[in-house]
């Protein structure tokens, strides 16, 4: 398998953890899982680094996952046998593998593990479109607005955090590595609470493909320019759903995004100011 | 087209209330992605807004044996594009072009910023089968691009092609 295709099965493998531990309901394995995924993650931009320096080109191109199972287990037994799939295909004499390697091993004998206890299984409800959260009762009006803003947010947190990882992947500026580096981790908080948000509601899904003309030869500045103007229409999005659901502790989640994005316009006006002054 | 989906776009005009069948195609969005080696390749733009779809067309013998789609866009495009590359796959195109129509009046019931929206696949698709057409007329283009003539923001922009 060539780098630039082990780069899609790496980007494949971190949503397939990532999106396992939305699934999940047991919290505590959640967050396990959900440590690999960032793990995964890591890998993902080691391994994007390592292209770049063998001036090999790489996409976001990802085939259809299906994601969907019904218990824990067959999650665990699933992630086992995909992350077989990708091991096979690294090197182990290069380090960036062999670190990639160990890492998976281990995971790999976590989740067996975790198939050693019953206790571990349980029923996965990510799917089932009941599209109740919890024991909150939400009216038809609030739950088609919050079903509707959930996928356009998980979407564009899964696009940020592609696109700010490419541009920082190419970047030379210590500072604009730095706030690419803050808007990613930014995106990833949101983007795990949508995804346990679509999860709870048993609307989960993984999202479609960010299409190339995204990122390759972007404009980086007017990238920017237009963020700023998206980031003030997400601001909006979240006070007038913040304003229409009826549900205290949802809302108060929504103003806190609200202001997220705020500070999310200041380091990116940052990010505008230093490409004008290199120019 | 596809009986049931016709009959279902006949009885179910707003395609982007989040109806069971609208959820359905959210979470598994169909044809979804970029197709190699496509005969056509058509995109819709908003200028205004900076928000696209694109389709991909295979032909063999006239019919349609292959549709995909992709866009920088909301969640009603998606719904439009997974819908209308459903309905049409597989069927003559003839056909999917009277299927465009018969969805461009459906779409007409919508909200505006909906029926903006939706159209632009509708769009990419018509720019699809004009680039196709080029390319057996000898002109070579990476694809083939028509501006919208309505934004998602409700504002009117000159259609150029």
């Amino acid at each position: 398998m060539n780098l630039t295709k082990l780069y899609q099965s790496k980007h494949e493998l971190w949503l397939k953890v990532l999106f396992t531990s939305f699934a999940i309901n047991d919290e505590k394995l959640k967050n396990t899982i959900y440590e690999f995924a960032m793990i995964e993650f890591r890998h993902l931009k080691w391994l994007s680094n390592n292209l770049k320096e063998n001036n090999i080109s790489y996409n976001y191109e990802k085939y259809a996952i299906e994601i969907e199972k019904k218990t824990n287990f067959e999650y665990f037994e699933y992630l086992i046998n995909e992350i077989k799939l990708c091991v096979k295909n690294y090197n182990p004499e290069e380090p960036i593998f062999a670190r990639m390697i160990s890492d998976e091993y281990y995971f790999m004998n976590l989740l067996g593990r975790l198939l050693q206890d019953e206790k571990n299984d349980g029923e996965v409800t990510a799917f089932d479109k009941s599209r109740t959260f919890g024991d909150k009762e939400l009216d038809c009006k609030s739950r088609d607005a919050l079903t509707l803003f959930l996928f356009e947010e998980s979407y564009k947190e899964y696009e940020l955090i592609l696109l700010y990882s490419y541009f920082q992947n190419y970047t030379q500026d210590i500072l604009q590595y730095n706030i690419y580096q803050d808007m990613i981790d930014e995106s990833q908080f949101h983007l795990k609470s949508f995804g346990n948000m679509m999860a709870k509601m048993g609307i989960l899904a993984i999202p479609r493909t960010v299409i190339e003309q995204l990122y390759i030869n972007k404009d980086i500045k007017q990238f920017l320019i237009d963020g700023v103007d998206e980031e003030i229409k997400a601001k909006e999005e979240c006070a007038n759903l913040a304003a229409a659901i009826k549900d205290e502790e949802i809302s108060k989640f929504l103003t806190c995004v609200m202001y997220q994005e705020d500070y999310h316009i200041v380091l990116m006006k940052k990010a505008i100011k230093k490409i004008e002054l290199t120019k | 087209m596809k009986n049931e989906i016709k009959k279902q776009l006949e009885q179910d005009p707003e395609i982007a209330r989040v109806s069971a069948e609208v959820l359905e195609h959210m979470m598994n969005p169909k044809n979804y992605g970029k197709m190699e080696n496509a005969d056509g390749i058509g995109m819709g733009v908003d200028q205004k807004t900076g928000e696209f779809a694109m389709v991909y067309i295979k032909v063999n013998d006239n019919i349609l044996s292959n549709i995909t789609f992709g866009c920088n866009a909301c969640q009603d495009t998606v719904v439009a594009g997974s819908l209308f590359t459903e309905m049409v796959k597989g069927d003559t195109l003839e056909n999917a072009i009277s299927a465009l129509k018969l969805m461009r009046e459906k779409i007409l019931t919508a909200p505006k910023r909906q029926q903006a929206c939706s159209n632009m696949v509708l769009t990419a698709f018509r720019a699809a089968i004009i680039h196709r057409d080029n390319k057996v007329n000898g002109i070579e283009e990476e694809m083939f691009t028509i501006d919208m003539k309505e934004s998602c923001e409700g504002i009117n922009l000159n259609e150029s092609n």
